[in-house]
């Protein structure tokens, strides 16, 4: 039985789980570090092979598209910069927990990265790699259930699936707390960048947002179009609703929403079998 | 036309479009046969996907796709935004099985 006024103090205490990679616990308590610079990040990176093969994966993949070939670490740092480096680091490591923690989700992960990116630069805003990360990270707190209740999670999951509800709500059922809370806590104790944290607390109620409104607002319409597309697997079979609010922070016409589904088909083709498992 | 990851290119796919690398030399043109040995040169260069014939093979047809849609919009809240959602998607779909 879940204790649920503990729920917040197990979900912190998540690095200490044996099933979370040494890697991860290290790279928490680099990020944690509100003064940690990029050399100090790049060194940490150059000093793991496995780490550093995946940051050159990812930044070379769909979900950044950055022209021609990124080659060393330090390239990708210069280029992405500190937010958006800690939030990559963090998805190139809970790879392996996603995957674990619901199949599919990292590739509606990675798809609701890749939407975020192209809604992102078809309004022109500036911040689109940050953007582009937030929304692979976006269900952070799924992955923090899964790994912290397997059995619960995993019923979770089921009855969502059999009886057709929204994970959310199967969530509240049986924690009294969402994957965006629950993402949220363990965000804020290892310091994640604000605009991240914002996404993940607030991608299901948009318009709770205070500070980064528009990164929220896309990824809250990325994640829609994603499951609108039925890629990838979030844990139910439901299309939440967009939040009008939302829809007009992002501000796109049905024009550029279709352009955007076109484009969506090209990259998630693309991004399909997308994966950091080491060759 | 699809495109096709390079990571999935199979022995035997022929080329729809050139592949041109970083400084716009064609490498290998319109209508190439790909081997593994070019498909291993393919993956060295910085391409995340070619546009090949057949690629995309069409798994569904075009009344699967649109019913799957349905079902998938079933259980979703209405309002205007999800109804033009919706509408998109099915004009999307009669658009790339034309």
């Amino acid at each position: 039985m879940i204790d649920t006024k503990n729920i917040r103090a197990q979900l912190e205490k998540i690095d200490t789980l044996p099933t979370i990679p040494g890697t991860l616990k290290e790279l928490l308590s680099v990020i944690e570090n509100p003064k940690v610079s990029l050399s100090e990040i790049g060194a940490f990176i150059s000093n793991d092979p496995v780490l550093t093969s995946r940051v050159i994966k990812v930044v070379n993949s769909p979900v950044y598209g950055f022209p021609g070939r990124i080659a060393s670490v330090n390239q990708a740092l210069i280029l992405l910069g500190l937010n958006v480096v800690k939030g990559m680091l963090l998805g190139v490591s809970v790879f392996e927990a996603m995957k674990k923690a619901m199949e599919g989700l990292w590739e509606h992960s990675v798809g609701c990265a890749v939407t975020s990116k192209i809604i992102a630069t078809k309004k022109g805003l500036g911040d689109v790699e940050e953007i582009s990360v937030a929304g692979l990270l976006h269900d952070i707190g799924k992955v923090a259930l899964g790994l912290k209740f397997v059995d619960e999670y995993r019923g979770i999951i089921k009855g969502a699936v059999e009886k057709n509800v929204w994970i959310l709500d199967a969530e509240k059922q049986l924690f009294f707390i969402t994957h965006a809370d629950a993402g949220a806590w363990i965000g804020r104790r290892w310091n994640f960048p604000k605009g991240l944290l914002e996404v993940i607390e607030y991608h299901h109620k948009p318009h709770l947002s205070k500070e980064f409104t528009l990164q929220t607002a896309v990824v809250h319409l990325a994640d829609i179009l994603v499951r609108a597309k039925g890629f990838g697997f979030a844990g139910d079979y439901i299309i939440p609703t967009i939040n009008p609010t939302a829809w007009q922070t992002v501000g796109l016409t049905e024009q550029e929403l279709k352009e955007v589904i076109a484009e969506m088909d090209e990259s998630l083709a693309e991004s399909g079998d997308f994966s950091l498992d080491d060759d | 036309m699809a495109k096709v990851a390079v990571a999935n290119l199979k022995a035997g796919m022929k080329l729809l479009k050139p592949v041109v690398n970083e400084t716009g030399m064609v490498m290998f043109g319109e209508g190439t046969v790909l081997t593994n040995q070019m498909i291993t040169r393919l993956s060295k260069m910085n391409i995340s996907a070619v546009f090949v014939e057949g690629g995309q093979q069409r798994t569904k047809t075009k009344e699967e796709a649109l019913r799957e849609l349905e079902q998938r919009f079933a259980r979703s809240g209405e309002n205007e935004q999800m109804r033009m959602l919706k509408k998109v998607m099915i004009e999307h779909i009669e658009e790339i099985y034309k």
